[in-house]
Order: structure tokens, then sequence, then C-alpha cells
């Protein structure tokens, strides 16, 4: 089995619409491998995004054995249907489109049995980087609980859309090509959300601000 | 532009999410107006809030070992995929999505695989069992039977032949006997040395012609000019076999079986050497029994 590519920043962040280096060559000729069946081509392709799916599952799923679940589902439908993609587009907002629907499906069985994210939550807390203040710290993560409970509390397409847009930085096109849905209606479910949270958070510190 | 303008709209100005025209008038209306301009002031505290605190990458906070427990289990699901009647799943897989890529050559590459067959089934010639069958009409008229030059042909005879049937006169001519017998019969026959019940054999007489080639007297089929037909259908025949002419009336399409006193049956019954078959004068046929 070939070695896997180790996943860096520059991989991380998503490639250019029309990316003409060989990095993008090299992503097209993986895929077409993988379509042939080369397992060790798809190993590859799983070390380019793993991370990312993963950290986008977990903002939608909580840091929960759920998100790893999510992750495992997404690249086996991806191998499934890499058949399908366009190569000539690329492949990080399919990826992404696949993550929000799986993390969907998810998120949906859970609310039917009745857990939320907090119950659900690994005991492994989010690493803060600010080890030398635990009482920051601990504020920190409380913070952090009841701004994704209140992201939970969002209807759906609004907290897919914010989540996509202010957390994983993705532009107003981008996120409306992951969702297959129109920029104004991104524009207008990211609004809503936003006035939404606002409304929470004033209400979380008081005007602590 | 009035402080009708929605929180919603702020809310995507502070952003840089509005169009640039739009922006453009929002802008110039927010230094004008101090509900929009506070309302702004909390949204981006707000935004930058929210940003802080689940902005930052949950990449970093992933195990390797997490990362490692996803890649396994979905190259083993992969590298062992489920198995239908024992063939691996993977194998009918690549070659359906290798077509459907070309849903539209995949389509028509059926299209003529299906349009081929059913032109190659209509233009094959019909069966032997369609034609080779003993039809009757009523108990024993017996319709001529067609292609039976297609059948086996198991030999030929040079000689004066007697046709048996009511108002035909005999001839003392030599003509050709070419016997056929339908396929069915012939294999049962080769494989049990036996005739089996429907056993057709037709005798097609044939006018000899003379030449001389290189000297030498030869004869050939010239005219054909008379058809018999035996059958064996115990069900309606005393004896089992029935004998047919077909001679009398040119391209007769039916006829009679012969009454006893023809003297068909009894020179089959007396002087054939198998179940009323002259299978000493069919070379083919003893061929089989070799």
């Amino acid at each position: 089995m070939a070695t896997a590519l180790h996943a860096t920043p520059a991989l991380m962040s998503k490639l250019p619409q029309h990316d003409p280096t060989s990095e993008a060559a090299e992503l097209v000729s993986l895929v077409r491998r993988t379509i042939h069946g080369d397992a060790s081509a798809f190993e590859q392709v799983i070390a380019r995004y793993e991370r990312r799916v993963i950290s986008l599952a977990m903002k939608f799923l909580g840091e929960s054995e759920d998100a790893q679940d999510a992750a495992q589902e997404v690249f086996l439908r991806a191998y499934k249907y890499i058949h399908r993609l366009d190569l000539e587009k690329p492949i990080e907002p399919w990826l992404m489109r696949m993550t929000v629907n799986v993390c969907r499906d998810i998120g949906r069985k859970r609310q039917q049995r009745r857990q939320t994210f907090l119950d659900t939550a690994s005991s492994e807390p989010v690493a803060s980087g600010k080890a030398s203040n635990p009482y920051a710290e601990l504020v920190e993560e409380q913070e952090r609980r009841m701004l994704w409970k209140a992201l939970q509390d969002l209807p759906e397409k609004e907290r897919i859309a914010v989540i996509l847009r202010d957390i994983e930085g993705m532009s107003t096109a981008d996120v409306a090509v992951v969702l297959e849905s129109s920029e104004t209606t991104v524009r207008s479910q990211v609004s809503r959300a936003r006035v939404r949270l606002r409304q929470t958070i004033d209400q979380m510190i008081g005007g602590r601000l | 532009m009035n402080c009708s303008c929605s929180e919603e709209k702020l809310a995507l100005f502070v952003e840089d999410d509005l169009p640039v025209e739009e922006a453009r008038r929002v802008d110039r209306h927010v230094e004008e107006c101090d509900w929009c301009r506070n309302a702004c002031e909390r949204l981006r505290r707000s935004q930058a809030f929210f940003k802080a605190r689940l902005g930052q990458s949950c990449g970093d906070s992933i195990s390797p070992r997490a990362l490692t427990e996803v890649r396994h289990a979905v190259l083993s699901q992969i590298e062992n995929p489920p198995r239908f009647l024992g063939l691996p799943v993977r194998i009918p897989r690549l070659v359906w999505f290798g077509y459907r890529r070309n849903a539209i050559l995949f389509a028509s590459f059926a299209a003529v695989l299906v349009i081929s067959i059913a032109v190659l089934t209509q233009l094959r010639p019909p069966t032997e069992a369609a034609s080779a069958v003993a039809v009757f009409d009523g108990k024993d008229m017996l319709l001529r039977p067609e292609g039976y030059r297609e059948w086996v042909f198991v030999g030929s005879s040079l000689g004066p032949h007697v046709a048996g049937g009511v108002g035909v006169s005999t001839t003392a001519d030599k003509s050709f006997g070419n016997v056929y017998i339908n396929r069915s019969a012939y294999r049962e026959y080769s494989q049990t040395g036996k005739f089996p019940e429907g056993t057709m054999l037709v005798l097609e007489l044939v006018s000899p012609g003379q030449v001389q080639v290189s000297g030498a007297q030869q004869s050939f089929g010239k005219d054909f000019v008379g058809l018999e037909v035996s059958v064996k259908d115990s069900t309606r025949f005393d004896g089992s076999w029935g004998f047919f002419d077909f001679t009398a009336e040119k391209g007769a399409a039916r006829a009679q079986a012969l009454p006893e006193s023809s003297g068909c049956r009894s020179c089959h019954r007396q002087c054939a050497e198998t179940d009323q078959v002259f299978t000493q004068f069919y070379p083919v046929l003893k061929a089989t029994r070799a």
C-alpha cells in the first residue's frame, strides 16, 4: 500500500476554482486511479481531506464518535460515487456537500433519539491553547458550549449556512455550491442566523463585550 | 434609505456579504443613522465573539488515532467488499460505473445489441423441430412435410420404385430414391438403435439422366418425380407405421394413409431390416450402429 501523504495547512485550504498546478493534476490522477479500483490512490485522497471532513463534521455534530462515523460515511460515499465527480471542478465542495448531508442525517437521527450535543459530547475537552489560566479556559469552554447549543437551536438550514460561512470561512458562492442553493438564499439564511446568534450572545454575556 | 433598514441586511453588511452597490448605499446610510450604526457595532462584536470561540479549527484537536481509525475503517470496507453469490460486488460496479460515465454510449450499445438479436432471430431458418413433426388433418390425412431436404440424408438407391398410391401407375423405370429422416429420430436411433414415435422418413424419387463424362457413361438425378412418406405413430396406425404417397397429384398438400392392400406395409414388414425401415440400404443409419 502506498505511503499516505501527510495533511499540511496548504492542503487543508481549499483549492482555487481552476488551479492549474501540478497538485490539482495529481489529484485528478488519484481520482482516475480510484475509479479504476486503486485503493491506494483513494487512501491518498482521504489523507488530503480527512482533517477537513472530520473538522467540519465536528462542527456539526460536536466532538463525539458521531463525527468520526460521519467522516467514515463521507469517504465511503465518496468512493462509491467518485465516478460522478466532474474532474473540471475542485473536489472539496463536493466533499463538503457530502459531509453536510451525512451530518444532517446523523443529526436528525440523534434528534429522534432525543440526544443533544451536550449529552453526546465527548469527555475530551476542546484544547483552547491557553493552559496558563485554567479558570479562563473553563469560562471559554462554557461559552463555547453555550454557543454550540445556540447553533443547535437554529433552524437546520440557517445553522448549516452560518457554520460554513462564518466558522469554515467559505465564501457565499462556495456555500451556495455546497448546499446546491443560490447565493441569495445563502445570504438570507446567514443573515437570519447572525441576528439570532447576536441576540443569544447578548443574553449570554449580558453586555460584557 | 430610512431606518426600516433591517438588522438582517446589516448582518450581511458587517461581513461584506452585500453586493457592491448595495453595500455602498448601506454604508452611506449607516454614517447618518445612529440606530443602524449601533446595530452594526453590536453585530460586529457578536461576530467577533462567535468566531473567536468557535472559529478555531477543530482539525487541530483531532487525534492521530481518530484519523487512523477512520482511514482504516474506510479502506477495510473498500478492499473487502461484500460479495453476492460468491462474486465481489466491485467487479460489476466498476464495469457498470465505467459505462455510466457514457450513458448515451452504453444505451446505444444496448439498443444495437437488442435489435441485432431480434433481427438475427427473425433471419435464422426455421428450426428442424418446427417442420419435422407429422401434422395430420383428422386421423390419417398427412400434411405434406416441409423442409425435408434439410433433414438427415440416410441413403439413396437406383432402381424401379413401385408407387403404392391408388390410381398411380407403377413404373419400371429406374429412378433415384433419396431418403431423408427427421433429425430427432436420427438422434434417437443413433443413440438407442430404435425409431421413436414420430419418426418420419421421406423417399424422394428423382428421374435419372445420362451423360458422357470423359468417355464414361454417368447417371445423375434429373427431375423430381415422386414423393412418399412413412410416419411411425402407434396411436393412429395398426402396426405403428403409416405410408403416404404425394406423387399422384403433383404438389399435393396432403395425402391419406395408404391401405393395407397397397403392399407398402407388407413389403416393409417383411423385408425391412429394422422396425419396417430398410436400414440395410441406408449406410448413414448403418454407420450409427457400427
